[in-house]
């Protein structure tokens, strides 16, 4: 999910019908430049060297979106597929969450999130925590910092709770759900649901959760 | 709205750069000069118009397990269906939420 513009100006994104890493290429209608869907990068043409601001958001399945913005909006559109549902996890170790920055990159692969349920971590300095539901197979990474308060998470039989006041998360929202922090909100950063092959082919210097090394 | 049926010999193993689509680049990757990209089809005109309902009104319409994308920017949530943003005819919804113009991609 990127934000549709460069500077001030709009742009609308098509399918170029071309695959680069057989990854998606993008084109905008309104200069013509080549983007790298999986990079948000654009690589030829007028734009080429800009980049596309990340919306984070969120994989997750129907029921659990639904349960937690009844109030939101949903695209309908014929079916294209039927490929896409929890079970499309089934081997977790093929897949990562992975964030990029600069010359930074980072992942944590499924299978290890499913067990762990919580990895605390960081990324560019900051303190950050991966929070995984395994009925919903939901990643989604997160800021540890909650006002001036940095936490640190642990899963356990009762869910995800911080060491530091006992507080409960839910995994897919970053909300307390219960403690002293009931109400509070983890700010998500970008992160994407990919491959981890075709993570590791865009991003080979990608530090990785457990280390591939 | 855009109601393409898909041909699924041609469908991209999308890199499936779920989410947020994609991320930053990190260096040492793929530079420009490597960038040689493989056509396949020819361009598709941009998808900027297609129906929207109210989760309340979706009914049995989606399948509880089925995976989506869901977004929140300011007050306005929205769900995508990856089952039905999948194919080389979609992939790219350019679209408007809480004010933001944002590109759904798969």
């Amino acid at each position: 999910m990127y934000a549709a513009e460069v500077g001030k100006q709009k742009l609308t994104f098509g399918v170029s019908g071309m695959l680069w890493n057989r990854s998606l290429v993008m084109y905008d209608k309104e200069t013509g430049t080549l983007w790298s869907h999986i990079l948000g990068e654009a690589m030829q043409g007028k734009l080429k060297g800009e980049k596309l601001e990340q919306v984070p958001c969120v994989m997750t399945d129907w029921k659990t979106w639904s349960k937690q913005y009844p109030d939101g909006t949903v695209v309908m559109l014929s079916r294209s597929s039927k490929e896409y549902k929890t079970d499309f996890f089934k081997k977790p170790e093929q897949f990562v969450l992975g964030v990029a920055s600069g010359t930074k990159a980072k992942s944590w692969r499924f299978d290890a999130l499913a067990k762990a349920t919580v990895v605390n971590d960081t990324w560019r300095d900051k303190p950050v925590a991966v929070l995984f539901d395994k009925q919903s197979v939901t990643a989604r990474l997160f800021s540890r910092k909650v006002g001036d308060k940095e936490l640190t998470f642990e899963g356990g039989e009762k869910g995800i709770r911080d060491k530091e006041t006992g507080s409960t998360w839910e995994p897919t929202t970053g909300r307390a759900t219960a403690g002293p922090l009931k109400g509070e909100h983890l700010t998500p950063l970008e992160g994407i649901v990919s491959y981890r092959e075709v993570w590791a082919k865009f991003h080979p210097k990608s530090e990785t959760y457990p280390s591939d090394k | 709205m855009r109601r393409h049926r898909l041909k699924p010999a041609i469908a991209f193993p999308l890199a499936f750069a779920l989410l947020a689509g994609g991320d930053r680049p990190a260096t040492a990757q793929p530079k420009a000069e490597e960038f040689r990209p493989q056509k396949l089809l020819e361009p598709l005109p941009p998808i900027t118009e297609f129906p929207v309902k109210a989760v309340k009104d979706v009914g049995e319409a989606l399948n509880p397990s089925e995976l989506v994308i869901g977004v929140t920017v300011g007050k306005e949530s929205r769900a995508y269906p990856v089952n039905m943003l999948t194919g080389p005819r979609r992939e790219i919804l350019n679209d408007t939420l809480g004010g933001k113009s944002v590109a759904a991609t798969w």
